[in-house]
């Protein structure tokens, strides 16, 4: 462990500089998302969603590179899936409350 | 007893215990985080035009604590890969950078959150409202100071003008029919914006804990079992990056959009 060999050390310097990179990429994706929120680019939903795309591409960075996750074992990813499946059920449920416009007006 | 899996991976996970305990973790994280997420979500499409507040935060304070947290995100994962090489020096000294990155951003919000907790909404007994921030120091018993501007209507303050000119605003306290500030039971806005961001410092406070921990007191393993020691360091690393995606996405929700 203590004696790293040569093919260990040059792998691990790698990585550093492919985490330098993304590092770059995320200042890199705040300044967009600043620019993007300060843009008009016709309706604010458009900014809404442009602005969400930007933080949904710098969440992917981290998670696939700083939390290793495009490199994981299958069990791993067996949970993010579960994970997935149960976060879209949750927000789905958000929308559906959301479309539920059937309200009844009584009459005191 | 000896806990099983914490060096050798299991072979039907292929894994390690810890690292398959924090992934589970997470998991349960991003439903939490998710609950609070749709909820914004909820009250945010379903305020009224022009009762959801804009611009009420500095997002020039928030774009710079994205920044920290991104650049402790990367010494944290540097320092780790530095473990793995066996450079416990190089690992103490990035994980130091991640320390202060992670004291800076506590700093940045607690600035903000003492702005918040300071800068209050007066509406008079005559119905005129001032807003801005107290002046602790000349707020006497009988008459309250704060630094803003006279308000000609209560929805100018859902989307307060840039550069707007600050003076030194006296009101005597007998005059005051309400003082509100802007703190979590302003309005729903607010309520969420204490909870999230509040939740997340939380997490900030609980993964500086860890980090110290492994950093200074509890370094000695490295010396007696370092793979173990290297794997907590990586499982920390894994929950300190999930405290950073977590803020990419809280920053333009209430910072920016």
């Amino acid at each position: 462990m203590n004696q790293a060999s040569e093919k260990d050390l040059q792998d691990v310097k790698r990585h550093v500089r492919q985490h330098l990179i993304i590092a770059v990429g995320l200042a890199l994706g705040t300044l967009f998302t600043l620019w993007t929120s300060q843009t008009n680019f016709g309706s604010h939903s458009l900014n809404i969603a442009i602005t969400l795309c930007v933080a949904a591409a710098q969440a992917f960075m981290v998670a696939g590179f700083f939390m290793h996750l495009l490199s994981e074992k299958k069990m791993i990813y067996c949970f993010l899936v579960f994970t997935a499946v149960f976060f879209v059920v949750m927000m789905a449920i958000t929308v559906f409350a959301h479309m539920d416009t059937n309200v009844v007006h009584y009459q005191q | 007893m000896d806990i099983p899996y914490t060096v050798e991976r299991r072979e039907d996970t292929g894994l390690y215990n810890a690292k398959l305990g924090v992934w589970l973790f997470l998991a349960s994280e991003v439903m939490l985080f998710g609950a609070l997420f749709s909820s914004y979500i909820l009250l945010r499409v379903g305020a009224p035009d022009g009762t959801w507040p804009r611009h009420w935060l500095d997002y020039k304070l928030g774009a710079v604590n994205t920044i920290v947290l991104i650049i402790s995100s990367v010494t944290n994962v540097v320092a780790w890969a530095n473990l793995k090489l066996g450079d416990f020096k190089k690992y103490r000294s990035y994980q130091a950078i991640t320390i202060v990155c992670a004291f800076t951003f506590l700093g940045i919000k607690s600035n903000e959150y003492w702005g918040k907790f300071h800068h209050y909404t007066i509406t008079t007994k005559a119905g005129r409202i001032a807003d801005g921030h107290l002046q602790k120091a000349e707020t006497t018993a009988d008459k309250v100071v704060i630094d803003g501007h006279w308000v000609a209507d209560a929805s100018e303050l859902m989307d307060p003008k840039p550069n707007e000119t600050e003076q030194k605003i006296e009101i005597e306290r007998k005059d005051i029919a309400e003082m509100k500030n802007y703190g979590p039971a302003r309005n729903n806005f607010t309520g969420l914006y204490f909870t999230m961001t509040g939740l997340h410092v939380l997490h900030i406070i609980g993964g500086i804990i860890v980090i110290i921990a492994f950093w200074g007191p509890l370094s000695g393993m490295w010396k007696t079992e370092p793979e173990r020691y290297t794997n907590r360091v990586e499982v920390a690393g894994l929950f300190w990056s999930f405290v950073d995606l977590v803020w990419l996405f809280i920053f333009p929700c209430f910072y920016l959009l």
